[in-house]
């Protein structure tokens, strides 16, 4: 099964979880310890090398629906626009289930981990001079905090990595050139970035 | 609140700015082209005496030609196919004429002309199943360069190669293209028709020839040159005279005493009054694209095509009257397929549809050709054509096979044969 299937399988899950464990209350410690989805969006930037080992800052924002089903563990699935460069070679939307611990489930305030994984795709331009672009795999991890602020409210920012996969082919111009489906070059690349995440939820 | 949020927030930019290096992306590309290396052949393997071999499956077939009962057909740069075609229905096959380098061929009186990369070799054809070399004419057709050591440069093998390369590297090797500047350019492959040349002792070879005999010379083009042959002494030719034409020359076609030479951009007409020195009378203007013509009467038949090597997006066929042949004028543009060789006997045209198979018309009245379908024999892919009047056969190469019809009714074309190509 390729890759691409399995995430979406594997979002879909996530997300379905919570459907079946609909109404079934397993504390009282609080408002986010309750069975409810919570409807999250995030705002982002990235930062990171390129292989030509320049800086590169981008941005995104990624909405995600979670629902918790333990004291410590939510889960959900989420999708969104990701600008890590502003070039169409870095450009993705993806679609991604979302795992998010929280350690200590006592707290009103408390500090979070979220791990989320999925696939991304990305789009030329119309008038663009590669052959094709393609997205890929999508893996983010952080480390966050969130802060209860209304009894529905809550605003929550995290620090982590994301990897993003992507493929693109582009002819090898040269000036004598006529058959260009006999000369192009295909890159495969993993993109590492810092990513800081703002967001809130309801 | 508000500082507990900002000041970690701005912190955080700023400290994955500052640490952005420690993340670098991983690339890996490959560089997927296609080489070209050069094949040499030393004169010495070159300028071998050549004798038939036994029969063997045509692979790559390029330019037909029809000689009597006789049919050739030639292995694209290996030789000439030999079949005994007095019956269309059962084509037998004789031998193999190994001829390296071989694209053209043209025949009369017994005498075939064919090139061998740079020469001109003439074999006797009294016994068409064992022709006999009579001479070899060196140096006569261009070649792409010479090495003292390797001998001719005659082509580029291509080849297909992945290289990985560093995804800083902004282009990978140089290639060379086929079809480019310096590999050897020849439509043999891709094209043909029904060319007739005056003289019942004289063969025809397709509209996409670059052969073709007048009353005692023959005549060649390459990629820039008209070339004039002399048969005075019918075995042993000798070049007489090289007329410099221009790019992009692809075919010659005769009718009466006139050349008419396909170009990329353009269909030149010579007059051969002066058969050792023809003289240019017109030159006839077109978008650049592939452009085999042949002529019928006032008419002119050219097909245009698109594709890489043809570096055109055109596919038409064009109809030009050649009344005054000091001014051909286009009468009417008709939009094809993708049309390579075609034919004509008495006004019934052939075209070679590429992979929508063969089309013929009724060109009796040039304004109403597309309304005048007679036939169109689909599911196979065609390249070339040569109708013989007196037989009511036409020939076909495709890419399966080559095929034999008959159109004593040209409305409903029944196949005969089928000569069956061994694909690589």
């Amino acid at each position: 099964m390729k890759p691409r299937v399995l995430c979406l399988l594997f979002g879909a899950i996530l997300a379905a979880i919570p459907i079946f464990l609909t109404g079934q209350d397993f504390s009282e410690e609080g408002q986010r310890l309750e069975r409810k989805w919570v409807h999250g969006m995030h705002f982002l930037s990235t930062a990171g090398q390129t292989s030509f080992e320049d800086t590169e800052i981008g941005f995104g924002m990624e909405y995600v629906a979670s629902r918790q089903i333990l004291p410590y563990l939510s889960v959900g699935a989420g999708a969104g626009l990701n600008m890590i460069g502003l070039v169409e070679t870095r450009r993705f939307a993806p679609v991604f289930g979302e795992l998010r611990l929280f350690p200590f489930t006592q707290a009103r305030h408390q500090p979070f981990l979220v791990v989320d994984g999925g696939y991304a795709w990305a789009w030329k331009d119309a008038n663009s001079i590669y052959r094709s672009v393609k997205g890929g795999m999508r893996l983010h991890a952080a480390l966050g905090m969130q802060w209860q602020i209304r009894r529905r409210g809550v605003l929550f920012t995290d620090f982590g990595y994301i990897r993003q996969g992507s493929q693109t082919q582009r002819n090898n111009f040269w000036w004598w050139t006529q058959n260009l489906d006999e000369n192009y070059i295909e890159e495969t690349s993993r993109i590492n970035r810092w990513v800081l995440r703002l967001g809130f939820g309801f | 609140m508000k500082k507990f949020l900002w000041f970690p927030m701005i912190s955080l930019v700023f400290l994955s700015i500052a640490v952005s290096g420690c993340l670098k992306d991983e690339c890996e590309a490959e560089h997927f082209y296609v080489k070209y290396d050069p094949v040499f052949i030393l004169p010495a393997n070159l300028r071998t005496t050549i004798q038939i071999e036994p029969v063997k499956q045509i692979e790559q077939p390029g330019k037909i030609y029809v000689y009597g009962q006789y049919l050739f057909v030639n292995e694209y740069e290996e030789g000439i196919h030999v079949f005994d075609n007095e019956n269309p229905s059962n084509p037998v096959a004789l031998g193999f004429l190994p001829i390296p380098g071989n694209i053209d061929m043209a025949v009369r009186n017994n005498l075939l002309y064919a090139d061998s990369y740079v020469d001109l070799v003439t074999f006797r054809l009294d016994n068409p199943a064992k022709p006999e070399m009579v001479s070899r004419l060196e140096n006569v057709f261009p070649h792409m360069g010479f090495d003292a050591n390797r001998g001719f440069l005659v082509k580029y093998e291509p080849s297909e190669v992945v290289e990985r390369i560093s995804c800083s590297q902004a282009t990978g090797d140089q290639v060379w293209l086929e079809g480019g500047l310096w590999v050897r350019k020849d439509v043999a492959v891709l094209s043909g028709s029904g060319n007739s040349v005056p003289g019942n002792t004289t063969g025809i070879g397709g509209s996409t020839a670059r052969f073709t005999l007048g009353r005692e010379h023959l005549y060649t083009v390459s990629e820039t040159d008209l070339k004039v042959f002399d048969l005075k002494v019918p075995e042993k030719p000798n070049l007489a005279n090289t007329v410099h034409i221009g790019w992009g020359i692809e075919t010659i076609y005769p009718y009466d005493d006139k050349l008419f030479i396909g170009s990329r951009n353009g269909m030149f007409i010579y007059d051969t009054k002066d058969p050792l020195n023809p003289r240019q009378l017109a030159n006839f203007a077109h978008a650049n694209a592939c452009d085999p013509v042949v002529v019928e009467g006032n008419y002119a038949y050219i097909t245009l095509r698109d594709g890489t090597k043809c570096e055109s997006f055109t596919n038409q066929l064009e109809v030009v009257d050649v009344t005054n042949i000091l001014k051909p004028n286009l009468l009417k543009t008709y939009p094809m397929h993708h049309p390579i060789g075609l034919s004509i006997v008495n006004g019934i045209l052939f075209i070679c549809e590429d992979d929508e198979g063969l089309k013929v018309f009724d060109a009796s009245d040039w304004d109403k050709i597309d309304q005048r379908l007679l036939d169109h024999e689909k599911g196979l892919t065609t390249f070339d054509v040569i109708a013989l009047e007196k037989e009511k056969v036409a020939i076909v190469t495709g890419k399966e096979g080559i095929y034999q019809y008959d159109f004593t009714n040209p409305k409903d074309l029944k196949l005969l044969s089928k000569i069956k190509i061994e694909t690589k």
